[in-house]
């Protein structure tokens, strides 16, 4: 193709230009600024409960959406539990209603749950899974008088309310044993931690930090990840390689991103990761993250006669598919309201149920369960190694056991 | 240092990624939202050669380009050639179109996202200035430089660029001259949206592949092009390594007002040059 020089006077050409670029540049703005707020988040007829004979439960996990892995996965954990019980607690059938939780949009998993109550007559409701969900639908719950089991943990206001049942622990408490480990076993005196820039994630770190801290340790770096983070490598090159170890939670994905980042500055701070990668990811990035140290509540490598149970039944019920968190979640948070509704003789009054929980103790794959007056999990963590197995496959593997950890 | 290499290396991507979008807007003046998810389809079918079938990087390139630019070409004959100085249509219709591949690629792939393309070759890192800095990074930053000279060459030194760029003056007078103006608009639709799926591919070395790429980066993108000025090779390179270095310097140094820093510096941009840094035009 040859050179062309641009035509001589463009000027006419050049002002319209001007004005479409200017329009232009208005357009994209206020494209961006919309965009930026789609991306940041932002009654029907009464109550046809459970007849006589029968108790619903409902399913208020995410079906749709970037989430969408997370409802199916918590489906056929529950369904496992519900078989292996018969379908029935006591004397009556229990029948499961399922609802999405919307991730993105915390008013439509409000409507979800009002329809799930209200419409189709939930009793006890198994959910919701995600932070933003819990706070939009925790005040309606409460003034229902529905009890709500979360999966992945509730923050301490939820569990005020006192219909919030709070798995494995509330967020604070997630954590806890890792700060002694970390200085006692380990011989840790100085850290750095990374977490996402909201409360979980804060809240999550805090609970190893206190401790940690109580213990004699010191925090020397705190990195904060802000919401919508693409780019994980400046928080691997700025952190301080005058620490003992780096103790951090980001999401699956973010993980996976830092962590590569993090082996390709060749960085030798031992990574301590809280409730890591979880599978597939786990697999994908195995090779770069084995040996490194974590915390985790349920892994497929921890060694109970009930998680082996609950692993083995779960390959039978699954075309030999090995059972992931979420199935894990689901799973014993199906088997603790079972156990609640058997103790409560059926009852699905939320302060009889309340007092059930208090006073029983439950096998989970988790290991033994018990609940503490805010309705939170007393239960197990385990600090868990990344090894490869000898079919290539990667497994966090258990390394200590801490049994009836406090959970709140 | 290590900052503002970070910065560059992640302005790099932001830049493969905008410098279609940016083509178009000045040629077509289509204003193609989903342009974004034309990068997240190439990084999952770059993810799949490459991850899935142990294909080499350079296949998974390709076919992460050819798979966008076919989505591209679909949409421009399908939408975009039929909604022709109709902004609010194509709005629409080009959310509605992220909307949809990003459902369709949930569908396939499945809603977890995929991490990061391991390529052995590529895993090492290099001494910068007494720093260890990953290979691959370095390996983003010249793809990036390559693909800004060639953008710019084509633009402004072929008779293709040149047709492009007397379209974007008047249409009319390059109609009246016997060029199929038609023809010009949808190869460069297709070539920005095969640019876009590159891109993907090129940023999963670093950053996976993910259904929330769709509206993620392509916020990235808008602010690129809304800061370098829309139709310009240079603006998209120089709106991409401001917004790379910014976001990078901002949310090590100061993290408390990074999760606004962007659009902070989007506003002053717009205020003292609201055509963007390049001053160039559409």
């Amino acid at each position: 193709m040859r050179n062309m020089s641009r035509p001589p006077g463009e000027l006419a050409g050049q002002r319209r230009r001007q004005r479409r670029a200017r329009g232009f540049s208005l357009v994209l703005a206020a494209a961006a600024l919309v965009i930026a707020l789609v991306a940041a988040g932002c009654g029907g007829s009464e109550k046809k409960s459970g007849s006589g004979g029968t108790i619903k439960v409902g399913l208020l996990w995410p079906f749709n959406g970037f989430a969408s892995n997370y409802g199916p996965d918590g489906k056929a954990g529950v369904e496992l539990a519900l078989k292996q019980a018969g379908m029935e607690v006591g004397d009556k059938k229990i029948q499961l209603v399922t609802a999405n939780e919307n991730v993105l949009d915390p008013s439509q998993t409000l409507q979800a749950a009002k329809k799930l109550v209200q419409q189709d007559g939930a009793e006890v409701v198994l959910g919701p899974v995600f932070g933003s969900s819990q706070q939009a639908v925790g005040r309606y719950f409460a003034s229902r008088k529905v009890l709500s089991i979360v999966p992945y943990t509730a923050t301490r206001e939820l569990a005020q309310t006192g219909t919030y049942v709070s798995w494995p622990s509330l967020d604070t408490n997630f954590a806890t044993p890792l700060g002694d480990y970390l200085y006692d076993k380990l011989g840790y005196r100085s850290i750095a931690t990374l977490a996402p820039d909201y409360v979980y994630g804060k809240n999550l770190i805090e609970g190893a930090v206190k401790p940690f801290v109580a213990a004699g340790g010191k925090v020397a770096q705190s990195q904060k990840v802000p919401l919508g983070t693409t780019d994980l490598l400046p928080y691997a090159s700025h952190l301080s390689r005058n620490v003992d170890a780096l103790v951090m939670w980001l999401v699956p994905q973010d993980a996976a991103s830092f962590v590569k980042a993090y082996k390709s500055l060749r960085i030798k701070v031992p990574l301590i990761m809280i409730n890591g990668i979880f599978d597939p990811t786990f697999q994908e990035i195995g090779s770069q993250v084995e040996g490194t140290l974590g915390l985790m509540d349920w892994s497929l490598g921890i060694k109970n006669a009930e998680n082996t149970k609950f692993v083995s039944e779960f390959r039978k019920a699954n075309n030999d598919t090995a059972p992931n968190n979420n199935n894990a979640a689901a799973f014993a948070n199906a088997q603790i309201m079972l156990a609640a509704l058997e103790k409560s003789g059926g009852s699905t009054n939320v302060d009889e149920l309340r007092k059930a929980l208090q006073s029983i103790e439950v096998q989970t794959p988790y290991g033994p369960a018990k609940f503490d007056k805010l309705l939170a999990g007393v239960t197990s963590r385990t600090v868990v190694k990344a090894t490869r197995e000898s079919d290539g496959h990667y497994v966090w593997a258990p390394v200590e056991t801490f049994d009836f950890v406090p959970g709140s | 240092m290590l900052t503002v290499l970070n910065g560059l290396s992640f302005g790099f991507i932001l830049f493969l990624l905008a410098s279609g979008l940016s083509l178009i807007m000045g040629a077509m003046g289509v204003l193609n939202l989903a342009h974004g998810a034309l990068y997240m389809v190439g990084a999952y079918v770059g993810w799949s050669v490459a991850v899935d079938q142990d294909a080499s990087f350079l296949l998974a390139v390709a076919a992460g380009a050819a798979a966008a630019g076919l989505v591209g070409l679909v949409m421009e004959r399908g939408l975009f050639a039929r909604l022709h100085d109709r902004l609010d249509e194509q709005i629409l219709a080009a959310f509605g179109c992220l909307y949809i591949l990003t459902d369709l690629v949930s569908l396939i792939w499945g809603p977890q996202a995929k991490a990061p393309i391991d390529v052995p070759a590529l895993d090492g890192s290099v001494t910068i200035a007494g720093f260890s800095y990953p290979l691959v990074r370095v390996v983003i930053i010249g793809v990036g430089i390559a693909f800004a000279i060639g953008l710019w060459w084509l633009q402004e030194r072929t008779r293709a660029g040149a047709i492009v760029r007397a379209g974007m003056d008047d249409s009319s007078m390059v109609r009246a001259i016997g060029i199929n103006v038609e023809l010009v608009v949808a190869l460069l639709f297709v070539v920005g949206a095969a640019v876009a799926g590159a891109a993907g591919v090129i940023g999963g070395l670093v950053l996976g592949a993910s259904t929330s790429f769709g509206i993620d980066v392509l916020l990235l993108a808008l602010i690129v092009v809304v800061l370098g000025g829309v139709g310009s090779v240079g603006g998209a390179l120089a709106g991409a390594l401001m917004v790379g270095v910014v976001d990078t310097v901002s949310r090590t140094e100061l993290p408390e007002v990074s999760s606004f820093t962007l659009y902070a510096l989007m506003t002053v941009v717009l205020l003292l040059r609201p055509t963007g840094l390049s001053g160039k035009a559409a």
